[in-house]
C-alpha cells in the first residue's frame, strides 16, 4: 500500500533528546529498502499560496487555508505492506519526537 | 416436539456459540478479508442449529458443524459475488467432512488475530470496545449500544466506521510478534478492561463482566506467560465475586463495609489468587488485583491488610497508571 506521510510541527514537541534519529540515515535506510518512494521539505507557509474557484471566477490568496500552529513541513510518499509497517517508518523518523507524522494512505483509483 | 427438548437444543446452541462464534468469524476474515460477510454466516450458522437441531438432534461436534455451516454460507456468497477462484479454493479446503476443525494450530491464531486487529491503536478507544463486543463475543449491535447509551443507529456506524478503517488504513490481520507484542498488548488488555467496567445494563450491572472474563481466559491460553493478562484476570475474577452482594433489595449500590461478604463468590476468589501466584512482577494490573485480593480474603473491614494495600497503591503511582488507559 502506499501512505502519503505528512510531517508536521506541534505545540508539544518530545523533550526527551536522547538517541535522536538521524534524518539523512532515516532518508538513506528507506529508500534503500524501497519504503520510501519519494518525499521533501516544504518551503514556509509564507511562501503557500491558495487556489479556489467559485462561481467561476479565480481566487487566489496569501497563505495556507487554515492559520494553525502546526503545519506540514513536509512529506514522504511511503510504499508499505500494512499500516503497522508505515508506523514502524514514522516513528523513526526525527520528526516523531521533534513534531508528528500523519499516514493517509492512497485511494488506487484503478482499482 | 415438547418444550424440554427445545429448551435443551437452545442451550446446546447457547453452549457451542459461546466458543465457536469467535472461531468461525475470525477464521472467515483470514480467509475473505470481509468482516461483515463473516459475522453473517457466523449468525446464519447459529440460525440453521436452531432450525435444525431439535429434528435432527445435536451433532457430535456441534463447533465443527457450525464452521462447515458457516464456510458453506461464505462460499455461496462469494460464488454469487463471482470473486476471484483464489479465495473459493481456500475456503474449500478444509472439506465437509473434516470431523473437527478446532486442534488445528491455524484457527487458534485466528482468534488472536481478529483481537489484535479489533484492539489495533489506529482504532479509536470505543471503537475497539465495539468492534472486540461484536466481532469476538458476537454481541448484538443493539445490545452494546444500549449497554453505552448511545442509539442502535450510532453504533452501527460506529461498527462500520472501524471495519471500513481497518481495511483503507490497511491495518493488518495479524498477532504482532517481538517487541511490538509487548508494546501492543497493553492496549488490547486496555480494552478488555473498559469491556469490564465501562457497560451497563438497565439494572445498573456490568454489562459485558461475563465477556471480558471470558476474553481474558482466552488470552491467557493463547499467549501463555503474560504476567498482566494473568493478573488482569485475576483483577476480573476478584471484582466479579462481588457481583451479588454490591446491592441492595432496592438496587442501592453497597460500599465494602456494608456488603455481606458471606455472598462472596468463594470459587471465583479461590480461582483468582491461584493465577495472581502466576505473576510475581508489579505490573498494573498485577498491582489493582493484589489490592483487589487483599479486600477479597478479608473476613471484615477492619481485618483488612490496608498497609499491603498502601504499599500496592504507591507503587501504582509511581508506574505512571495514566500511560497504559489511553
Amino acid at each position: 500500500m502506499k501512505y502519503m506521510m505528512f510531517v508536521c510541527t506541534d505545540t508539544e514537541p518530545d523533550t526527551d533528546k536522547a538517541d535522536e534519529p538521524d534524518i539523512d540515515v532515516w532518508v538513506s535506510e528507506n529508500d534503500t529498502r524501497g519504503r520510501r518512494l519519494e518525499g521533501s521539505a516544504l518551503a514556509s507557509t509564507s511562501a503557500a499560496t491558495t487556489v479556489r474557484v467559485r462561481n467561476g471566477r479565480l481566487l487566489v490568496s496569501d497563505g495556507p487555508f487554515a492559520e494553525t500552529k502546526e503545519v506540514i513541513v513536509g512529506y514522504d510518499l511511503l510504499e508499505c505492506a500494512d499500516l503497522d509497517e508505515a508506523i514502524e517508518v514514522a516513528r523513526a523518523h526525527p520528526m516523531a519526537r521533534a513534531g508528528r507524522l500523519e499516514l493517509r494512505p492512497l485511494i488506487d483509483l484503478n482499482d | 416436539m415438547t418444550d424440554a427438548p427445545a429448551a435443551a437444543t437452545a442451550d446446546a446452541v447457547a453452549a457451542a456459540s459461546t466458543d465457536a462464534y469467535a472461531r468461525i468469524v475470525a477464521a472467515l476474515i483470514r480467509i475473505t478479508g470481509d468482516w461483515t460477510l463473516a459475522e453473517d454466516c457466523a449468525q446464519e450458522a447459529l440460525t440453521l442449529a436452531l432450525q435444525r437441531w431439535p429434528q435432527e438432534g445435536v451433532p457430535g461436534n456441534p463447533g465443527g458443524w457450525l464452521m462447515t455451516v458457516a464456510r458453506n454460507r461464505a462460499i455461496d456468497v462469494l460464488r454469487r459475488a463471482s470473486v476471484e477462484r483464489r479465495k473459493l479454493a481456500e475456503l474449500a479446503v478444509p472439506a465437509l467432512a473434516d470431523p473437527d476443525p478446532t486442534p488445528a494450530e491455524e484457527v487458534v491464531d485466528d482468534r488472536l488475530r481478529l483481537i489484535f486487529t479489533c484492539c489495533h491503536p489506529a482504532l479509536s478507544l470505543e471503537a475497539r470496545v465495539a468492534l472486540t463486543l461484536r466481532t469476538i463475543c458476537g454481541v448484538a449491535t443493539a445490545d452494546i449500544a444500549r449497554a453505552f447509551l448511545v442509539s442502535e443507529s450510532t453504533m452501527t456506524r460506529r461498527l462500520t466506521r472501524a471495519k471500513t478503517k481497518i481495511a483503507d488504513a490497511g491495518i493488518p490481520y495479524r498477532v504482532p510478534t517481538g517487541p511490538a507484542l509487548a508494546e501492543r498488548l497493553p492496549g488490547v488488555l486496555a480494552v478488555l478492561y473498559l469491556l469490564f467496567t465501562h457497560g451497563y445494563n438497565a439494572d445498573g450491572r456490568p454489562a459485558f463482566a461475563d465477556e471480558a472474563i471470558r476474553l481474558a481466559r482466552l488470552l491467557r491460553q493463547l499467549i501463555p506467560g503474560q504476567g498482566e493478562v494473568s493478573a488482569l484476570l485475576a483483577l476480573f475474577l476478584f471484582q466479579h465475586s462481588r457481583r451479588d452482594a454490591r446491592r441492595d433489595r432496592r438496587g442501592n449500590l453497597l460500599p465494602l463495609d456494608k456488603q455481606d461478604r458471606l455472598r462472596w463468590d468463594r470459587a471465583a476468589i479461590t480461582e483468582g489468587l491461584h493465577i495472581l501466584a502466576e505473576t510475581p512482577e508489579d505490573g498494573p494490573y498485577a498491582l489493582q488485583a493484589r489490592i483487589a485480593a487483599c479486600h477479597a480474603t478479608a473476613a471484615s473491614v477492619d481485618a483488612t491488610d490496608w498497609p499491603a494495600i498502601a504499599a500496592c497503591y504507591d507503587k501504582l503511582a509511581r508506574i505512571h497508571p495514566h500511560r497504559w488507559s489511553s
